[in-house]
């Protein structure tokens, strides 16, 4: 990256394994780019105020609000959206754990959720009851449905495990 | 004197943004001059207060982007001084071995904010936000501390409270937190009745061997004031009552007057004062 970024540049990263070229601004949030530019509309706006985390995207695997993150901050990065989990049709783990355990209500939060707890399972693959209501209160789900995401999180960690991943 | 903050002027979306030139230093000294230098600058580091603020009416004519300046990362001993990289983030500094030279401070400091935030929202970001429910501030101010600017003109070492007032050099870059450390430091941070009020105490034994100790209340909306204990007399209602004598009249929030504040205040710091053993329940 240049040591001064005009209003207008060229972005470079990776979006779910994608290399990723495209022109944009200073002032353009990653939300914005991945649902306007690149189709992400798994990606949900919701406080855009870095509150609610219902837009949260991994980036180098940390997860941010991608509605606060400017686009120009994930040069270089490997950037992570709900659309990347799924591969050949088959939803991951995390997903498929959401899914069983009915942890959705209107689904707002839950490509959010389902992001937080990727990376709250690559960090700690055995987490307790206390590590993830941590984390799962990052992101706010207005259905208040919390009882079933603890629930899918835990099966989905077991799931992992048994998988190996 | 404790104002309530008004909200500010909220823009329709952030989308009203325009775009500005970023700038990339690689060093302290880079970043000074492109503070000293640049249109309407503003220094960026964890993002997490930005959009926010410009939809508050924040102008942004060049965005000053700190990524680089790993200098102004991490905690470190200097000398009798904990120092603290402005850029260091909350899960960064809570995890942080040298943080532990002060009993007390990696655990308040890792309920700061939750983990999306504290993974990349910083020391430094925390305070020059100057969000009344912001935490380190209440912390920095317990334990003493002081903030480093740089600037064109020099270096400068501000109290918390001078933050506050904005009393730091135009265009100044804050660089560092300091807590010095005296002789057996310790913090307790007590949350339970957040967001109404939260208090930090800090105990430490001067010089002369006399125990000595600081308790700082702060609301939602009510900047940090902090209470200088007498600990004399080991009672620890008496010496909570005593402190909380010289509570201002006018620390009032809307949640909760100043008549609420002063005896729950008083009642949390007793607790606080037999927690840490500093005197008896």
């Amino acid at each position: 990256m240049p040591d001064r970024l005009d209003p207008r540049f060229d972005l470079s990263f990776t979006l779910n394994g994608a290399p990723v070229d495209t022109a944009t601004t200073t002032a353009t949030t990653l939300a914005d780019l991945l649902r306007d530019r690149r189709d992400g509309r798994g990606t949900k706006l919701a406080c855009e105020r870095a509150v609610c985390g219902a837009c949260t995207v991994l980036v180098d695997d940390v997860p941010r609000a991608s509605c606060s993150v400017f686009a120009f901050e994930v040069e270089g990065s490997a950037v992570r959206t709900v659309e990347g989990l799924t591969h050949d049709g088959e939803l991951s783990s995390v997903q498929a754990a959401f899914a069983d355990n009915s942890a959705f209500q209107c689904g707002f939060c839950t490509a959010g959720m389902i992001l937080l707890t990727e990376a709250l399972l690559a960090r700690d693959p055995d987490p307790d009851d206390a590590t993830i209501r941590d984390w799962i209160s990052s992101n706010i789900c207005r259905c208040t449905g919390y009882n079933l995401i603890l629930e899918a999180v835990r099966d989905a960690a077991r799931r992992k495990r048994e998988a190996g991943q | 004197m404790y104002e309530v903050a008004q909200a500010g002027l909220i823009a329709a979306s952030y989308r009203d943004i325009l775009p500005f030139p970023v700038i990339l230093p690689e060093t302290v000294n880079e970043a000074v001059a492109a503070m000293a230098d640049a249109e309407a600058p503003v220094p960026y580091a964890g993002g997490t207060d930005l959009c926010g603020a410009v939809r508050e009416g924040k102008p942004v004519g060049t965005l000053v982007w700190l990524k680089r300046l790993d200098e102004l990362r991490g905690v470190r001993m200097e000398g009798g001084t904990l120092s603290i990289g402005a850029l260091t983030t909350h899960a960064e500094g809570a995890a942080s071995d040298a943080a532990g030279a002060v009993p007390g401070l990696p655990d308040a400091w890792s309920k700061l904010g939750k983990i999306r935030i504290r993974l990349s929202g910083t020391a430094g970001g925390n305070l020059m936000a100057r969000h009344t429910r912001y935490e380190m501030s209440i912390l920095l101010t317990a334990l003493g501390g002081a903030a480093q600017f740089a600037s064109a003109e020099g270096e400068a070492d501000l109290s918390p409270g001078e933050i506050w007032d904005r009393a730091e050099p135009a265009r100044a870059l804050l660089t560092r937190l300091s807590i010095p450390l005296a002789a057996d430091l310790r913090l307790d941070y007590d949350r339970t009745l957040r967001p109404l009020m939260t208090q930090a105490l800090a105990l430490w034994t001067d010089g002369a061997g006399g125990a000595q100790g600081r308790a700082v209340i702060a609301t939602e909306n009510l900047r940090p004031v902090a209470l200088d204990l007498d600990l004399t007399g080991n009672d620890a209602k008496a010496i909570s009552a005593a402190a909380y004598d010289a509570l201002p009249d006018d620390f009032a929030d809307p949640a909760s007057g100043n008549e609420w504040l002063h005896r729950a205040g008083a009642a949390v710091l007793a607790r606080q004062l037999v927690r840490q053993g500093a005197a008896r329940a």
